[in-house]
Parts: structure tokens; sequence; C-alpha cells
């Protein structure tokens, strides 16, 4: 299937997702496959036991257990009932968890936003996922969850996916944490996480990851920075406005104050690495200014999406 | 722009007070148009609040840094306007000028009536305190801050502190001389007062007084006085030449006017003089009275009752009586003058005035208890001599009708009695009520004592009761001897007995006489009315026929109904609602003359002035060996003019502020 079927091309932002964006998917998509089969891809099996063909284990049989899977040859030789596992091989759910706080819109430079950034970069990878028989699903947040979309899978609901990614509202207060709890009460499917955010919540993101972890995701973090912010030349009094809670403060900006917040703002970078590590998921930085097909490169570069 | 033209450009506090108004303004203007601060939207305000939490102090703070700012633009300016106005505080050189205090000095310049006598180099004493003024202000150190004090009965400023010399200079020549007494009590406090909290404080006195005359006790001992003297006790400088004419001074101390007793349209004129020359000055008083003068202007205008009386005024004080003086005006008025062109240094003081006493109607209670006279007529003597009063109203009761209670003071409104007369009658006087009592009896415990034939001498002249009596040539068969006690004051004693007669002023006011009018020839004398009229006035508490005269200058209080709506009226001033307290009226004024308060029913009470003693000029050696001199040659001290350093930093750090303070402007904007 070709993702220029111009027929589906209704409801999807032109100015984000335009035909060189979804030819340049195209070539994004067959380099995975090429680097999927050099090596690099990684198995993802399921360690649920099911109805798959290889044999996994044997455990000891307890009342309710289907008979059908007792190995009645062990049986024979050892006169105790077991169960034999196999080992079922399933799709990968791949949640694209898109941060779309009202942060996450600014746009200094008055072109793309971080949000922006962040549903490009999920279309590309959600058209690999999809061509890899993955089920793909977008998780806009912000400080909850809006309408949760169901995963789908193959390629031909590549452009369900960018009319969701279209529709994404921007703006809200970032609530990573929250909006994470709520969509968990959802029992979505557990599977790859792909976070995108700028991580900017006061409440950090540990706990999120945590919980994602805890609920079986596999969480990979993109955390998208855009660093025009921080080489403004504007100094004096200001009165800085939170663009989400609306909190004002004044300060006089000084050379030696926007070095310091230059210096926090690394410290956040810094923050969202520990975190993510912690949980032992992969992590980029990447500056709004990367175009998104860098972004998707380094993205297979650090592995763990392709499965 | 030189140093000079700086100095140049503020003349006088005015002109600072203009210019740090108008950069006071300019920099509230600036800080009140500042740019608002610039609205930043950004993505996480809590990353600046992480970074904010190590640097920056809270919103208050930074509010307040930028109000203390403001506070210091402010300061900067006004001391950089206190440095371009340096000269108007001194002409010393920069560095003293910022190392010492700046000195506050009062100027007590004396302008009380003294101050006309016209024994000066300049003229008036007045004139030579002023040029001597001039050059005490020419030598003074030019930052020297002074307050310029005119000072008689009262002290009126004349130039508010400051050393603009433009202003000093004004004030002087507004100084004029009054007709008041000098406080120097008063002018010195009110320059302690105005010098409280001042650094350098210190007084200048320029004045005729003599060392005597100042108010040593009333004199801080932190705040020196120097004083400089003007008038006769201080020598002409070197080389200026006698005054061309013989100096001398004739005055007027007091004037009394007294109306006879037996015929109150005429009266004797009293007046204290007083010759300030070392021998007899041939000179003349000159009378005049008036119902409406009140001053030596409008009295000189007036022909009524004009005498003219030529004296010969020994040196020193002398009295002189003017008898037979027609009283039908209320105010008089005294001049003296020297004859064959004397040259009188201090006019001011040859007025003297007088203001005639109203005298009411008294209610005199004869109470007779002689069996010898008729009850009702009285003691024919007697009742003689109180007709011949002529401002009574004589009631006669018999002794036994007679009830003490009824004629108690605090019911006079009914029975109208002032004096009670107890005529040989042996009783109390009514409470409250002063009295008369003749007897031989005496007192019913006294042991009686009698003098036959005794020789009657007055013992108090000064009394008012024996004012013009004598006894001489009086024939008394017997007289009691009156036993004296403690208070009592000796009218007249029979030689060489004791006692006669005593005038007692306990709670109520009694004279005694130990005589009786049928036992001696006294009754047909001249001297028994004027001793009757004298003894009613006196009890009555009418004994003084002049009015008693108001010291110039000072505050007055004269007793007067205040149930009417009082106006004063000032010589040469237009009538002014009075001032009252209780039952007084209130006035002070620098005039000599008749003051008068007049009610809205037309009543009047009017006094006199009198100088004060204090003022009288003393020309007496007035080429004194203790005399010190006014300098010679008057040096002014020339000192050049610069700008001090200090102000020079101060500028440069008002326009590195503005700079900054543009720059910080540009900042904000971009």
């Amino acid at each position: 299937m070709s993702v220029d079927a111009p027929s589906s091309h209704e409801g999807i932002r032109d100015d984000l997702f335009d035909p060189a964006f979804l030819g340049r998917v195209e070539q994004l998509a067959l380099l995975a496959r090429r680097m999927a089969s050099s090596g690099t891809r990684a198995n993802r099996r399921s360690r649920i036991v099911g109805s798959g063909i290889e044999f996994a284990d044997h455990r000891a049989y307890t009342p309710g257990d289907d008979l059908r899977n007792v190995d009645w040859k062990l049986f024979a030789r050892t006169e105790r009932l077991n169960l034999r596992l196999y080992e079922e091989e399933e799709d990968l759910s791949v949640y694209f968890l898109i941060d779309r706080s009202t942060s996450m819109t600014m746009a200094p430079d008055g072109e793309k936003t971080l949000l922006d950034r962040a549903l490009q970069v999920s279309a590309a990878l959600s058209y690999i996922a999809l061509s890899n028989l993955d089920r793909v699903a977008v998780v806009p947040f912000a400080d909850k969850i809006a309408a949760p979309m169901r995963p789908v899978r193959g390629r031909a609901q590549f452009f369900k996916i960018l009319r969701v990614l279209s529709d994404v509202p921007p703006g809200g207060q970032t609530d990573i944490q929250a909006a994470f709890d709520g969509w968990l009460r959802t029992r979505p499917r557990p599977g790859l996480a792909v976070v995108i955010s700028d991580f900017f919540d006061a409440k950090g993101l540990g706990d999120a990851l945590r919980l994602l972890t805890y609920r079986g995701f596999e969480p990979m973090v993109l955390h998208l920075v855009d660093r025009t912010l921080l080489d403004a030349d504007v100094q004096g009094d200001l009165a800085i406005v939170d663009c989400e809670t609306g909190e004002t403060r004044e300060i006089v900006l000084t050379p030696q104050l926007l070095s310091r917040y230059r210096a926090a703002f690394e410290s956040l970078g810094h923050e969202v690495q520990r975190a993510a590590s912690e949980v032992g998921a992969r992590c980029l930085q990447v500056d709004l200014s990367v175009p998104f097909d860098d972004v998707v490169m380094r993205v297979f570069r650090a592995g763990g999406f392709l499965g | 722009m030189n140093t000079l033209h700086v100095q140049q450009l503020l003349t006088n506090t005015s002109d600072v007070l203009r210019l740090a108004g108008i950069v006071a303004a300019i920099i509230l203007l600036l800080y009140l148009l500042r740019p608002r601060q610039r609205r930043v939207e950004v993505p996480f305000g809590g990353l600046w609040q992480r970074v904010l939490a190590e640097s920056e102090s809270r919103v208050v703070g930074r509010n307040l840094r930028r109000f203390l700012s403001l506070l210091l633009m402010l300061l900067l300016a006004g001391l950089l306007n206190a440095a371009l106005a340096e000269p108007l505080f001194g002409h010393r050189a920069a560095a003293q000028r910022v190392e010492r205090a700046r000195p506050h000095t009062v100027v007590i310049v004396d302008v009380s009536a003294s101050m006309q006598t016209e024994d000066g180099l300049s003229g008036t004493r007045l004139a030579d305190a002023q040029t001597a003024l001039r050059h005490w202000l020419a030598m003074a150190p030019a930052q020297e801050d002074v307050l310029l004090l005119a000072a008689s009965g009262h002290a009126e400023v004349l130039a508010g502190w400051g050393s603009d010399r433009t202003t000093l200079d004004d004030g002087i020549t507004r100084l004029h001389a009054t007709d008041g007494g000098l406080d120097l009590r008063r002018a010195i406090r009110t320059a302690q007062q105005a010098l409280a909290h001042r650094s350098s404080p210190r007084i200048v006195l320029v004045s005729d007084a003599g060392p005597a005359e100042l108010p040593l006790d009333a004199t801080p001992a932190q705040i020196p006085i120097e004083h400089l003297r003007v008038g006769p006790a201080r020598a002409w400088a070197p080389g200026q030449t006698m005054p061309p004419k013989t100096l001398t001074n004739l005055a007027v101390g007091e004037l009394r006017v007294r109306p006879d007793p037996l015929d109150p349209s005429r009266g004797t004129l009293t007046v204290q003089l007083r010759n300030d020359s070392a021998q007899s000055v041939a000179a003349q008083l000159v009378l005049a009275g008036s119902d409406t003068a009140f001053d030596a202007a409008t009295f000189a205008k007036t022909d009524a009752l004009r005498r003219i009386v030529d004296i010969d005024l020994p040196p020193g004080m002398s009295t002189q009586t003017v008898p037979g003086v027609e009283l039908t005006a209320a105010r008089f008025a005294v001049q003296v003058r020297g004859k064959s062109g004397l040259h009188d240094v201090a006019p001011w003081d040859d007025w003297g005035f007088a203001v005639l006493a109203e005298r009411r109607e008294l209610g005199v209670l004869v109470v007779s208890g002689s069996a010898d006279v008729d009850p009702a007529a009285g003691n024919l003597y007697l009742s003689a001599a109180l007709f011949a009063h002529g401002k009574v109203k004589v009631q006669h009761v018999a002794a036994a009708d007679y009830h003490p209670e009824t004629f108690a003071a605090k019911d006079r409104a009914r029975h109208g009695i002032d004096v009670v007369v107890l005529d040989q009658a042996g009783f109390a006087l009514p409470e409250g009520t002063p009295g008369l009592i003749l007897s031989l009896a005496g007192a019913p415990t006294e042991t009686l004592r009698l003098a036959e034939g005794p020789e009657l001498v007055v013992r108090d002249e000064e009394h008012p009761a024996m004012r013009g009596i004598s006894f001489q040539d009086t024939n008394f068969d017997k007289v009691r001897l009156i036993p004296s006690r403690p208070g009592d004051t000796i009218l007249a004693v029979a030689k060489p007995h004791g006692v006669v007669m005593v005038a007692r002023q306990d709670a109520v006011r009694s004279i005694e006489w130990g005589l009786d009018l049928l036992e001696t020839d006294l009754g047909a004398r001249y001297a028994l009315p004027l001793l009757v009229s004298n003894a009613l006035l006196w009890l009555a508490g009418q004994e003084e026929s002049l009015v008693p005269p108001l010291l110039v200058g000072r505050p007055w209080a004269v007793d007067a109904p205040v149930d009417a709506t009082w106006r004063y009226v000032e010589p040469g001033q237009k009538p002014r609602p009075a001032r009252t307290s209780g039952r007084q009226l209130l006035g002070q004024s620098e005039r000599h003359g008749v003051h008068v308060w007049q009610s809205d029913g037309d009543r009047l009470v009017a006094r006199a002035t009198v100088l004060p003693p204090t003022e009288n000029p003393t020309l007496l050696q007035p080429w004194g060996p203790n005399a010190s001199t006014l300098p010679a040659t008057l040096v002014v001290e020339e000192q050049p003019l610069s700008l001090p350093r200090w102000s020079l930093w101060l500028l440069a750090a008002m326009l590195v502020l503005a700079v900054e303070w543009l720059t910080y402007l540009r900042r904000r904007t971009v």
C-alpha cells in the first residue's frame, strides 16, 4: 500500500502531513525494514502461555486446567499430571502518548511547534509500526486523556492515525502522572509506550514512567526541546507568565539570570533522562530544529522500537 | 559655564526651592511614566521559579528596591541642588563648608521707645543700631543663618532664617522704634525657641540697655549672647567730633489728676518730671484736657483746658503740682518742653497722660448712738461733711434700730449701703460691709484710756485716708487711745499718749477714730470733710482718684464688666474687638497715650499709659570711660567663589545615573 492514496486525505492537516512528508515516511519505512532484517530488530514475544506452537515449559496441573494441554506422555512416565506450556506470539501494541499541553504549542519563531514535531514523528513512527504489523494507538494527553483511541493494525489504518493526529486538540495543563493514571484505568493492552513531551511538569516524570512499567508497558521517552526560548535577548524588568497556569512572576532579567535559566533547563533534561533510565526506558532529547526524519532515524538507532 | 556663573544661578532660597521642585517633579514624572513591565509568556514557570528561588528575592523586596531607587534618585537630586545652592550658605572654602556646622544667630534689635533718642552718630539710637548691624552682618560668615527679631514689648520677626544679605538688609531697613517698652525676657525666650535644635546657636543683642538691665537669669547658659550696645554708654568712635548741641532730655515720668474733695469739678495735677541734664532747665508744662484725644498728636490739637505753666526744672527727678485745674474733661495730657532752643534728644518721653476715674455714688448708713444728737439727723458736723462729698447718699438710723445683719454686703443690692458710719455707737459692723467707727467708748472688753486735751499729729500722710489732712491748731477736749493691733495702719497719734486713728484692712476695710466730733472743733474745720471724704473713698475702694496707668508694651488686664460687648481703641488704630478674660479686658500696645475700651452701650473704660522706668534714657556721661568703641574700619572678608568639589562629584553621579536610566529604558524596549 502506498501512503499517498488520494481518497484518504480528507481531515488531515496539510501543513504537517503533506505529500513530501508522506514520501519521506515511506522511505523511512523501507529503511526501517532493512535495519530490522540486519539484526537490529528485537524479538518481542509474549510471556503469556497460550496457544502458540513453540513449547515453552511444563507446569503442574491444577483443577480447572484444560485437559487438552496435559502432557500424557509425561504422565505415563512419571504418573504426574503436567501441562505443556507454549509461548504465544502476539502483535506488539505501540502507543504514542503525545503531550498536547499549551507549552507544546508555543512557537517563538512563529513556525513549527513542539506539538507539530511530536505529531510528525508520531505519524512517521506509526507508519513504520503499522508496516511491521504492530498495533498502533495515538493517545494525546495534557492533564488527562481526552478520548482514548483503540489500537489499529495494518497500513490501511495509517490515514486514520493521521486523522487522529490532525485532530489532536492543543492546550491544557501538563500533568503526566494524572493523565497516564487515567489512561491506564481504561486497561489498554501493554505494549510500547512512546511518550513524546517537553516534560514541563512540576511533578516530574519518574512516577508516571514507573506507573507505565508497573502496568507492563515498555516506555520510550522522546524529550522535545525548543532552545530558541533560551536565546531571548530580552532583559530588564519582565513579568513572566506561565502559559499553562497563568501564574505571573516579576523578574529583572539579567545575563546572569538567563545563564542560570539555561543551566536549569539542561538540568531538567538530565532529570528526564535519569527518570527514564530508572525504569530501563530509552530516552532521546530532540531539539525542535532537528528535522523529523532525523528524529525517526535517531529513534531507530536508539533501538527498542522496531519489534 | 564657569564656576562663578553656576553660583550666580541661584541667588536666593526661592530659586533653590524652585529648582528642587522642578527636578523632583521631573524625576517623579519619569518614575510614574516608566515603561510598564513587559509580559513574556514562558512554557514552564516552574523552571523560572527554581532559578529565582536561588537568586531573586520576593516581589515585595523588588518593589521596595524600586521605590528605594526612586528615593535615592530624589536624594541625589536634592544633594545636587544643595550643591548648586551652596553660594547661599557661605563664602568660605569648600572644605570648611563641608566640615563645619552652619552657625545660627538670632539678632535681637531693641526697637523700644528709648531707641528713638537722638543721641546717636547717625541720629537716633535706632539709626546707630541699623548701621552697627549692617557692619556686623558684613563681617559675619557668609554661610551664617540669621534671624532678625525686632524686640519691644513683644518680639516680631523681620527676616526669617536665612543668609541672604539682601533679605536681611531689607529687614534692617524696616526696623522702626515704637513707643513701647522693652521686654528683653520675652525677646530672649523667643530667640531661644528659634535656636532650639540648631547648630552653633548665638544671640546678638543690639540695644541701648545697660548691663544691669539684661535679664541674665533668663539667658540660657548654652547660648552665648553678644551685646552690641548703642546709646549713651557707647563712646563715640575715635576721631568722631562731639555732638554740636548740648544733649539733654526732659521727660514726664507720670501724670496724676486728683479731684478736689470739696469741689470735684476742679482738681490738682501732679506731674513727675525728670531732667537728665546736669543743670536746671527753664521749661514749660503744657496741659491739655479732652474727652476724645488719645495721644500726643491729638492732644496737641486740643485747645480746650489748655494751660501753659512756666517752671524751672532742677536736675534729676522733681514733682510739679498744678492746682485748680478744671476737670471738665475725662482725659488729660501734659507735655514738658524746654525753653530757649533746648535740644531734647528724646521727644518721645515728653508726654504724660492721665484718665480721670469715673466716680459713682456711695450709699452711706450713719448710725448715731449719742444721746446728744437727733437720731433722725445725726451729728450735724458729720452730716455736713458727708454732704460736702457730693457723691454720697446718706441714710440715718438710730442705734436702737440698727441691726448689723440687715446691712450685710451680700444683700447690698437690696439695701444699697456701701459704708456704715458708727457714730458713738458700740455695735459690730455688718458682715462684709466696710465701716467708719467714731467712738470714745471703745469695745466692751477694752480698757478705756482717754487723753485729755491732746495734740493730734498725722502719722501716715501717704495713706489715702489722710491725704491733704492737717490737725494743726485743732482743739480736742479728749480722745480715746486705741490699742493698736498687728496689721493696723496708724493714721494719727495723740502726742504723747498713743494711737487715735487706725485703718484696718482685714477681710473688710475699717477705720476707727477715737474721738467724738462733739468734743472737738474739728467739725468746723476744712479737714473734716476732707477726712470723711478720704475715709469713705478708701473704705469703698475708690481711694485712687487717678486711674492706674499702664506700662506701654506690657500685657494689661483691666477690670470691667464683661456682660457687654467691648471694642478696643488703641491710639492711632482702628477699633477692634476687645479681648476678654473673665471679668477683665485685655490689651497690649506699643503706643504711648490713652487706651479706651468701648462697650456697645457706649460705656467707656479708659487707661492712660506710662513709660516703664527702664526706658528712661540716661544721658549722663555719654563719653564714659567704660564704654567700648565700634571698630573704626570695617573690613568685609572677600573670598573667591568656587563651586564645591563634592557638588561636581554629585553632578557626575547624576549624569551616570541618567545614562544608566536611558540605557535601561533602551534595554527594556528590545
